[in-house]
């Protein structure tokens, strides 16, 4: 099931895990140093591989897409924004409900991705685990006994595993804690990023965790520290919910009331204020305050009312005020119709 | 309502607080809620602290433990890309596989900073001892046997584009040997395996078009 259309385990504070596994080929340069001719060789051979296994891919040539449909694509986390900047032959394998998607040509050659609603790491490392193995299996893989799987990058070496969970956080973030967590879970080996990735400030009080390390420690105890430490981080919030919120229900209340008050009846509204009032909007969903919305449609409408994804959807460029005015006109449709779910 | 502890920021914390039996809610922004201790936070972040430091590649390729990393390995190049050690220290990225084994004297020193050990731990890799066959190298000649005329397809299909051509017309050219030396048996053989290639080679692209 598509990650962004649903909702998985403890679903209330987590809205998706991810799961990624770098893979290069032998007898190559790393991504950005591949000569044309040897990166469409090189697609050529991965994607031969990957039809030999059976499985059923869609063979996205990127090169095809307008620039609206390559930013969808990003914005469904299905792609990274690098693909698209490398100077090489790229290109995209994407499973059938788009839960696996394989990146070709990235910095690393192969880049398996697996997506899961909710807190699912293991059945998502799982997934993307199977696909590593059948193309191991058909192709000479950059590997050693001492190092694991080589990478472009000596970050990514060893078990070419990075695991991200999303998660909503907005009384730590309101309570100013984001920071504090960044700073000490990076001296764990663990990175904390906001909802638009790497560089970017915390949006819709969205926030990502992943691993840092890759050498030294084998892929399930790693993905069990992971969650453990999402599971701190979820007891964390619970505990500063009931500081900066649960003293003052009307005041909560108020907040979540107000979203979908300005949700409901906005013309136009931008992608960081819509974020912004879809987090408040989450937390009624998860307080109990918000009868009729539910988080996967909560996730399914952050996709929605995206740049890309809008003008993807529209069949053409918006400018700026239109897609202003569209992402109004799906946040209101969507209220419009939770609120007579509730009703009934 | 303005924070109570710097009188400037708009409010938008309200931090309720028990001491000695007394509640009291302080109005702070969200910068002075961040400077202060809060009681549950603050067990949490001891505990973090107290765990090794690791730094990402920025701070490390920067920090005095680096200084002599350069001198260290002055005169590193990888045989098969050319990235000398200088060059892969400036950028934190390898050029290829080979670069590993030609840094392998300085990669403990290395991994050792940014990775949790020097050595890898994780599953082995696939296809080695597992059940799945790995594919053979592509023939370089036909095989005289008419066993052996058809590579298993997923092998066919893993070959390269050139290696794939290069093995039908190999098979084109063993068909008309053997027409010319009147085995129609091999030849119709060879016609056959031909014809499996070539589905092989247009079936995936049927799917292709479809756009996301
Ligand atoms: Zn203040
Ligand atoms: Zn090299």
């Amino acid at each position: 099931m598509t990650w962004y259309l649903t909702s998985g385990p403890e679903g209330d504070l987590i809205v998706s895990s991810r799961i990624r596994l770098a893979r290069n080929l032998k007898d190559y340069p790393f991504g950005a140093r591949l000569t044309p001719e040897q990166g469409t060789e090189l697609l050529e051979r991965i994607r031969g591989a990957c039809r030999a296994s059976g499985d059923d891919y869609l063979d996205v040539h990127l090169e095809d897409l307008s620039p609206q449909e390559q930013l969808s694509l990003v914005e469904r986390r299905l792609i990274s924004p690098e693909l698209l900047e490398q100077p090489n032959p790229v290109g995209l394998l994407l499973g059938r409900d788009e839960s696996i998607a394989i990146m070709l040509g990235e910095e690393d050659h192969i880049r398996i991705q697996s997506m899961r609603a909710g807190l699912d790491l293991v059945p998502a490392w799982e997934a993307a685990d199977a696909v590593a193995r059948i193309i191991e299996s058909r192709l000479p893989i950059a590997w050693s006994e001492r190092y694991g799987f080589l990478t472009a990058c000596p970050t990514n070496v060893g078990t070419g595993l990075r695991a991200s969970v999303m998660m909503h956080l907005p009384a730590l973030t309101r309570l100013g804690q984001i920071e504090a967590l960044s700073r000490n879970l990076s001296k764990l080996g663990f990175t904390v990023r906001g909802y638009h990735g790497e560089h970017s400030r915390t949006q819709g009080c969205l926030v990502q965790i992943s691993n840092q390390l890759t050498l030294g420690i084998g892929e399930r105890d790693l993905l069990s520290d992971l969650g453990q430490i999402v599971e701190q981080m979820l007891q964390l919030e619970r505990r500063a919910r009931e500081q900066a919120f649960g003293s003052d229900d009307i005041r909560t209340a108020d907040r979540v009331q107000r979203a979908i008050g300005i949700l409901g009846h906005a013309r136009l509204i931008t992608s960081e204020e819509a974020l912004d009032l879809l987090s408040d909007l989450r937390l009624g969903v998860e307080l109990g305050l918000a009868p009729g919305f539910s988080a996967a449609q909560i996730n399914s409408l952050m996709i929605q009312i995206e740049p890309g994804t809008l003008q993807k959807s529209a069949g053409r460029p918006l400018e700026a005020p239109e897609r202003d005015c569209r992402r109004a006109d799906i946040l209101r449709n969507a209220i419009a119709a939770g609120r007579s779910a509730a009703a009934t | 309502m303005n924070c109570e502890r710097c009188q400037r920021n708009e409010a938008s914390v309200f931090i309720t607080q028990i001491e000695n039996g007394k509640r009291s809610v302080m109005h702070l922004c969200s910068d002075c809620a961040s400077k202060l201790t809060i009681s549950p936070f603050k067990a949490l972040w001891q505990q973090l602290a107290a765990n090794a430091p690791l730094g990402l590649w920025k701070s490390l390729a920067t920090s005095p433990q680096m200084q002599g990393e350069a001198a260290a390995g002055a005169g590193l190049a990888c045989p098969d890309c050319g990235l000398s050690y200088a060059e892969f220290l400036r950028s934190g990225k390898f050029g290829c596989s080979t670069c590993y084994k030609a840094f392998e004297s300085r990669l403990d020193t290395i991994l050792g900073r940014i990775q949790r050990g020097t050595r890898y731990v994780g599953r082995p890799l696939a296809g080695r001892q597992s059940t799945a066959t790995p594919c053979p190298p592509p023939p370089a000649a036909l095989p005289d046997t008419s066993e052996t005329l058809d590579l298993e397809p997923a092998c066919f299909l893993s070959l390269a584009p050139e290696q794939q051509t290069a093995w039908i017309s190999a098979l084109r050219d063993a068909q008309n040997e053997a027409v010319a030396i009147e085995d129609y048996e091999r030849a119709a053989r060879c016609r056959d395996a031909i014809r499996r290639c070539l589905a092989l080679q247009a079936e995936p692209a049927a799917g292709e078009e479809v756009s996301p």
